[in-house]
């Protein structure tokens, strides 16, 4: 390098200005922001594809003679990720299945069955962490004996990690939905709902948020941090007259200005998609007594593992 | 694939010094950690796609350095470093003068020259890591960078005499 070079080197070099950075805060802050571009692409090229089969269902459940149990319902197994460095096996899955997890779930006909959400490992390697190009749902209804294959759904967005939270019922039809926790890591995860459908071609449907024509993936913000905190719950209400609505409420609040402040967002569900009905605001100066239930241990109904 | 663990080391180990590259550009440190933070967020979904990325901090200098180049972020930095400059070697320190001269003798680059510049003697990449992350010749490298040194000399007021002895 010559003198000049050198020169000019330490010349620049002087010009460099400290920029404190906290990467945990900041990799989860880019997180969102990748997401959310992630999410804008997803509403309009499709971000779900499907493979596998899906099986006679309610056919191959008649010969086999499925436990019945009353409603259709859903327990959650131990719902943390495994840390299983190897693949482990599902039956029927044609592919090895990494940090699986599961629940029970009892279909609309009483049938039992589990729901698994696991990653695409390769045989004899160790197992990737979980993304949204290697995680997939299965849904088995009767399969406690010898039961039809899953039927395989995915892959679905898991960012950089996710994992069933439980089975809710956030419209109140008596069918649980599945709620997917996307980890991220800063406190704040995100949830995704789907439709369980187990006598459909495609077993589940992520439910959708639709504002002004347009029409997202439904992403609910779970959990806080410091000076955040965020939720959702479900109730049925209805103005007087008319028959109960169903409604998921989801809010978050931030503390500011010496107190805290509630945004709740009302949606009305039809089906598998929701729609903004209205925004209530109010403020406390603390948390106690302001901020609602969920976001923490209960999800419409559901206990969860946070 | 562009994981957490990569991201954190990125950001503890290269976003500040991409960020100071990028603002010796634009003058404006706001404009400039815009930009770094948007081409990360690029990577980053590029990678999600399976796309490689060789050298993630080149790659992020670059598309960093060319978001800049958009009218909207251009006109704002210029806005503000103009402002800034205006006031900022009365009040700041010997470290900020060094800057201000640094970004004033960079102002009247072309912006190639420029950029090259950056690269070359702020990041210290060699010619070549330089021609493969702008995606141009060797030479076109060093046409560019010995323009901006001859330039660089003068309006930094480096003794080009020295220079020209030490090589002889």
């Amino acid at each position: 390098m010559s003198k000049l070079d050198e020169e000019l080197t330490g010349r620049f070099g002087k010009t460099e200005r400290p920029l404190p950075v906290d990467p945990q805060l900041f990799a989860g802050l880019l997180k969102r922001r990748v997401r959310r571009e992630r999410m804008k692409r997803a509403s309009t090229v499709g971000l779900v594809l499907i493979i596998g089969v899906a099986g006679a269902m309610a056919y191959a459940l008649a010969e086999r003679g499925a436990t019945l149990q009353p409603g259709s319902t859903a327990t959650i197994s131990p719902a943390l990720p495994s840390q299983a460095a190897v693949a482990a096996t599902i039956p029927g899955v044609p592919f090895p299945a990494c940090h699986p997890t599961s629940l029970t779930y009892f279909s609309p006909y009483s049938v039992a069955g589990s729901i698994y959400l696991f990653g695409r490992g390769t045989a004899a390697a160790p197992c990737p962490e979980l993304n949204s190009r290697n995680a997939y749902l299965g849904l088995n209804v009767g399969n406690l004996g010898p039961g039809p294959e899953p039927q395989i759904f995915g892959p679905i967005d898991c960012f950089t990690g996710c994992r069933i939270l439980g089975a809710p019922d956030i419209d109140g039809d008596g069918r649980p939905e599945l709620a997917v926790v996307v980890v991220d890591g800063t406190g704040a995860d995100s949830i995704e709902l789907y439709r369980i459908e187990p006598h459909a071609d495609q077993p589940f449907t992520q439910i959708t948020y639709l504002a002004k024509g347009k029409r997202t993936p439904l992403y609910i913000d779970w959990g806080g941090a410091g000076t955040y905190r965020s939720g959702a719950y479900c109730f049925t209400s209805g103005p007087a007259g008319s028959g109960p609505r169903d409604e998921l409420v989801i809010w978050y609040a931030d503390r500011s200005a010496g107190g805290w402040h509630l945004v709740q967002r009302f949606m009305r569900i039809d089906g598998a998609t929701v729609q903004l009905d209205h925004v209530e605001r109010s403020s406390a100066v603390g948390a106690a007594g302001l901020l609602p239930d969920g976001g923490g241990t209960d999800f419409c109904g559901a206990p969860v593992t946070p | 694939m562009l994981d957490d663990t990569t991201i954190r080391e990125f950001l503890r180990d290269d976003y500040p010094r991409l960020v100071n590259a990028v603002a010796l550009l634009t003058g404006d440190v706001s404009a400039a950690e815009d930009a770094v933070q948007e081409a990360l967020v690029r990577a980053w979904i590029r990678s999600d796609r399976g796309d490689v990325i060789e050298s993630l901090p080149a790659w992020i200098a670059v598309a960093a350095m060319n978001l800049t180049r958009s009218r909207w972020r251009r006109v704002t930095a210029e806005r503000r470093a103009r402002a800034r400059l205006a006031s900022a070697v009365a009040r700041d320190d010997v470290r900020s003068v060094d800057r201000v001269d640094v970004e004033r003798a960079l102002a009247g680059l072309p912006r190639r020259q420029r950029q090259i510049a950056v690269l070359r003697y702020f990041l210290q990449m060699d010619t070549r890591e330089v021609a493969d992350a702008l995606g141009v010749t060797e030479g076109t490298v060093k046409n560019s960078l010995s323009k901006a040194r001859a330039a660089l000399a003068v309006d930094l007021r480096i003794d080009e005499q020295e220079e020209n002895d030490v090589e002889a």
